[in-house]
């Protein structure tokens, strides 16, 4: 398998794009998972500079809008990164996508699934899935897709450069709005995955009493901007929220964080970015900087003792902690191929939501959940 | 900066390349130029690509014209005889078109750029909102206020800072555009000038011949000196078009200004109306320049005779002079300038003055805001070319009736310059050698040959070099001497003279061109040519150059 990294910050859509092509056509790839800056929409002519140079015009291009990009060498606000991957055949990679994701989260990703699961001939065993972060419900999303395949799905939710307007998938040679897109890989290859943010739950735990969707009305017999006053001694601005994200726990004992986008000072309910059912316990978490950036190392941890050689790395990082950390962004990377002890090519972006699961400690995985401020990271090799 | 040069002919002139198949990812990556016989095939296939490439499309014509066919992508329509210097006219092109999508790329990132930092902003004016925790709340915003304050002051002077940058720039591209402008149409004037040329010479060779055949007495001898003297009249005219291009040789030596000025106003009150006023300021120890006299008298007058035009009913006309030095934030802000010792001759009238449209065109040849029949539209653009020639820089300010001021900045001289020599006549010989002439102009052969035989020579032709070489490969022991014409279509005088010299380091070639400039005399000298000529020449002037190459290097 070779796999190769390449980013550009060319604004012209068609010469980024044949810059990309240009780097990635030595590889010969089969997929190119491609993460453009939303100012490129409507990608024609990113995709007609990417095929004007590719010889293959069968390549696949599956990606999705962010808030910029990780690349390699580079994390950057304005342009766009690619991981190009070439398995020579052994990787059967399948594609689907559907909008509609506003109307029905759940049913658009479900049928979405069972596309992909139609059209390949070998069990899904990864499945790497993006969905419009700004119309769709993430949790939802998951569910549909988990309804489906029983592989892994790792991915992430798009945006769009913090203009929180709206998030393209794409696919198919188009960038598609309020959609979910999937690839997905069967045959001969290896795969590794895990999710962690560094943040921190601090006080006691509050079951939550009353929500619906992502608004959290009451946990334990008071609003929710009490509760997390009490937890905090003192309340934050509502700005500094993305700083105290909750930890919502699931029945072994995991947790997913959601985090804060509003609340309502009269009610004092609190909207996060991720769907909160009744009965979950939460805690209020709470981060440093570099609490922030070990949250790569302790994702990497979970990556110990891997049987294969892992040849590229997919990346989805939260927007959010790109905002935080501001210009120590870039440690992130540096500190994987720190800990890594070398580079390998790399690929990603900055999410409105990541998706993956856990790594069990005997190298099994969770269920794929739906995280606020994570950082996710996908090894794939022969 | 290197720029695709394509040709989809076979035959592609000098400097471009070939290719049977343009492919979208040839052109749509870089400012390219391409030239082409079929413009509507190339629309067909790619006409949907027009508003995504940038670049020229150059196609044979019969007359000149330039179309716009999207913000970055035009198509130059140009005539044969201007393949020569098609390179040369088609660079100006294709560094306007870059520098105009370098614009538009840069534009477009600053909007990107702006519309993250205006997100970045409402996201941290958020911290303003809570108003719970009041201690908290009041130390933030006095920590972001200071911020803010700190980094709007920073803004503001950016934005002021930016905006004198932008209006620089502005400024600078269009006075680069003009520049730019003006360099095309002097290459196009000296094109046409060379053209011209030829056509003089043929009909001059002629007027020679008959003369010759002609007694004193005869009748037709006031005909022929008639034809001659409208000759010299077109001849001139083809002179001003060359001095505008700057391809006119200027005989340069150590020159007083005040004193040609003084001597010019003698002249000027003799001819100019009584009720306008010449009046002078001449600095004192005014530094010397290195000018040719003739020329300079030309912008005297040249501008007299506009400055009498717009004053019809009387004015002062002021010359005036002083020293300047040109430092380098002028030169930042003027194209073309190089920093150094300049005399300044300002020329002034008090007439009726010019429009915006008037003063932007001024010096483009044959643009006259005169009646018709009353100005030749050369005038200025002589002026022009001249100051040019001399790597001066001139500008003109003028408004509706407020007069007009044009100033002229001359390098100073800065060591003495050797004064021009005349060359004495040499007695006119004929021999019985063999000479190739070299020309596509069919009338020039002819009259080359008519002379040359009629001296003993014996001749060959050809039309183009490929064809030279081809009667040299054949005969090159019995060709003593070639006469080869620079400005050719298909390989061109110069590489003909390359290929020439690699079949014959010893070969004998006068080079003979209507760009009468020093520097193709040396750069053809240079390469191995025994002499140069100008077009047109005389009977004496070819008669002497050939017998002196033959018996040099004999």
């Amino acid at each position: 398998m070779k796999c190769k990294s390449v980013s550009s910050e060319n604004v012209d859509p068609y010469n980024a794009g044949s810059e990309i092509a240009d780097s990635l056509e030595e590889i010969k790839p089969e997929v190119i998972l491609l993460f453009p800056s939303v100012h490129y929409a409507d990608f024609t002519d990113l995709y007609d500079g990417i095929f004007d140079v590719l010889e293959n015009p069968d390549t696949i291009i599956f990606g999705a809008t962010g808030d910029g990009f990780y690349e390699t060498n580079r994390v950057g606000s304005r342009g766009v990164a690619a991981l190009g991957i070439n398995s020579f055949g052994k990787i059967k990679w399948t594609v689907a996508t559907r909008t509609g994701l506003g109307e029905d989260s759940f049913q658009a990703s479900r049928e979405c699934a069972q596309e992909i699961l139609d059209k390949a001939e070998e069990p899904v065993r990864l499945a790497i899935l993006f969905s419009d972060g700004l119309t769709g419900d993430g949790v939802k999303v998951i569910e549909g897709a988990d309804n489906v395949i029983a592989g892994t799905i790792v991915g992430g939710t798009a945006g769009d450069d913090r203009k929180f307007e709206r998030g393209y998938v794409l696919a198919n040679r188009k960038g598609i709005r309020d959609a979910v897109g999937i690839l997905g890989l069967s045959g001969d290859f290896s795969f590794a995955t895990n999710s962690a943010s560094g943040w921190k739950p601090t006080g006691v735990a509050g079951v939550v009493e009353e929500a619906s969707d992502n608004i959290i009305r009451q946990i334990e017999g008071m609003s929710t901007i009490d509760f997390v006053k009490e937890q905090l001694v003192t309340l934050p601005a509502e700005a500094e929220m993305g700083l105290f994200p909750l930890a919502a726990y699931d029945s072994e004992g995991r947790f997913q964080l959601r985090a804060s986008m509003s609340w309502d000072r009269s009610t004092g309910e609190l909207t996060v970015a991720g769907r909160v059912e009744k009965g979950t316990p939460v805690r209020v978490c709470t981060a440093s900087i570099e609490d922030i950036l070990s949250g790569v190392k302790i994702s990497l941890d979970g990556l110990k003792n891997l049987d294969f050689e892992a040849t590229g790395a997919l990346v989805i990082s939260c927007a959010a902690r790109k905002w935080i950390l501001g210009s120590k962004v870039k440690e992130e990377t540096e500190r994987l191929f720190s800990a890594l002890g070398h580079k390998i090519p790399l690929a990603g972006y900055p999410s409105f939501g990541e998706i993956g699961p856990f790594r069990n400690p005997d190298n099994t995985y969770t269920d794929s959940f739906f995280h606020n401020e994570t950082y996710i990271l996908l090894f794939i090799g022969p | 900066m290197e720029y695709p040069l394509l040709s989809t002919v076979k035959n592609a002139p000098p400097g471009f390349k070939f290719q049977g198949e343009i492919k979208p990812k040839d052109i749509r990556r870089r400012v390219f130029a391409l030239f082409t016989d079929n413009i509507t095939d190339f629309e067909r296939q790619y006409g949907h690509l027009f508003e995504k490439i940038a670049g020229v499309i150059i196609t044979l014509e019969r007359e000149i014209f330039f179309r716009n066919k999207s913000p970055g992508f035009f198509h130059l329509g140009i005539p044969e005889y201007f393949m020569s210097d098609l390179h040369e006219i088609v660079y100006l092109y294709l560094c306007l078109v870059d520098s105009l999508q370098f614009e538009k790329n840069e534009n477009k990132k600053h909007s990107i750029e702006l519309e993250r930092a205006r997100a970045d902003y409402y996201a941290l004016s958020d911290y303003f909102s809570v108003l719970d925790n009041k201690i908290r709340l009041e130390q933030l915003v006095a920590e972001r206020t200071a911020e803010l304050r700190a980094a709007n002051e920073k803004l503001q002077r950016e934005i002021v800072e930016r905006k004198k940058a932008e209006e620089d720039k502005a400024r600078l591209e269009s006075e680069l555009r003009h520049a730019q402008k003006m360099q095309a149409i002097g290459t196009l004037a000296g094109g046409i000038a060379h053209h011209f040329n030829n056509l003089l010479h043929a009909i001059s060779g002629y007027i020679q011949l008959l003369s010759l055949k002609k007694k004193p007495e005869d009748p037709d001898r006031k005909y022929l000196d008639q034809i001659d003297h409208s000759v010299q009249r077109a001849a001139q005219l083809v002179k001003q078009l060359l001095t505008f291009s700057r391809k006119m040789e200027s005989a340069k030596r150590l020159i007083d200004l005040n004193k040609e000025i003084k001597r010019s106003r003698d002249l000027l009150e003799r001819t100019i109306p009584k009720m306008i006023n010449i009046d002078l300021e001449l600095a004192e120890d005014l530094r010397p320049i290195s000018a040719d006299a003739t020329q300079l008298d030309q912008i005297i007058l040249n501008l007299a005779s506009n400055a009498c035009d717009a004053m019809p009913e009387g004015g002062h006309f002021l010359l005036k002079t002083e020293n300047i030095d040109l430092d380098e934030e002028y030169c930042r802000h003027h194209v073309e300038v190089k920093p150094g010792s300049y005399v300044l001759f300002s020329i002034s009238d008090t007439g009726s003055g010019m429009d915006q449209y008037t003063l932007d065109h001024i010096f483009e040849p044959y643009f006259t805001a005169k009646e018709i029949g009353k100005g030749t539209g050369l005038g200025l653009a002589t002026v022009f070319g001249i100051v040019k020639n001399h790597g001066g820089h001139l500008t003109c300010d003028s408004k509706v009736g407020q007069g007009t001021t044009f100033r002229i900045y001359l390098p100073a001289a800065t060591n003495a310059t050797k004064m021009s020599k005349e060359i004495p006549k040499a007695e006119v010989r004929g021999g019985n050698e063999t000479i190739l002439l070299v020309d596509d102009e069919a009338s020039i052969l002819e009259i080359g040959q008519a002379i040359l035989k009629q001296f003993g020579y014996r001749t060959l032709t050809a039309q183009h070099g490929e064809e030279a070489l081809e009667i040299y490969r054949d005969a090159k022991e019995d060709i003593d001497l070639i006469i080869l014409d620079l400005g050719m279509p298909g390989m061109g005088g110069r590489r003909c003279l390359g290929e020439l010299l690699k079949i014959d380091p010893n070969v004998k070639v006068i080079i003979a061109s209507g760009y009468s400039a020093e520097a193709h005399a040396r750069d053809t000298l240079e390469m191995g040519a025994v002499g140069f000529i100008n077009k047109p020449y005389s009977l004496r002037d070819i008669l002497k150059k050939v017998r002196k190459a033959l018996d040099e290097s004999a």
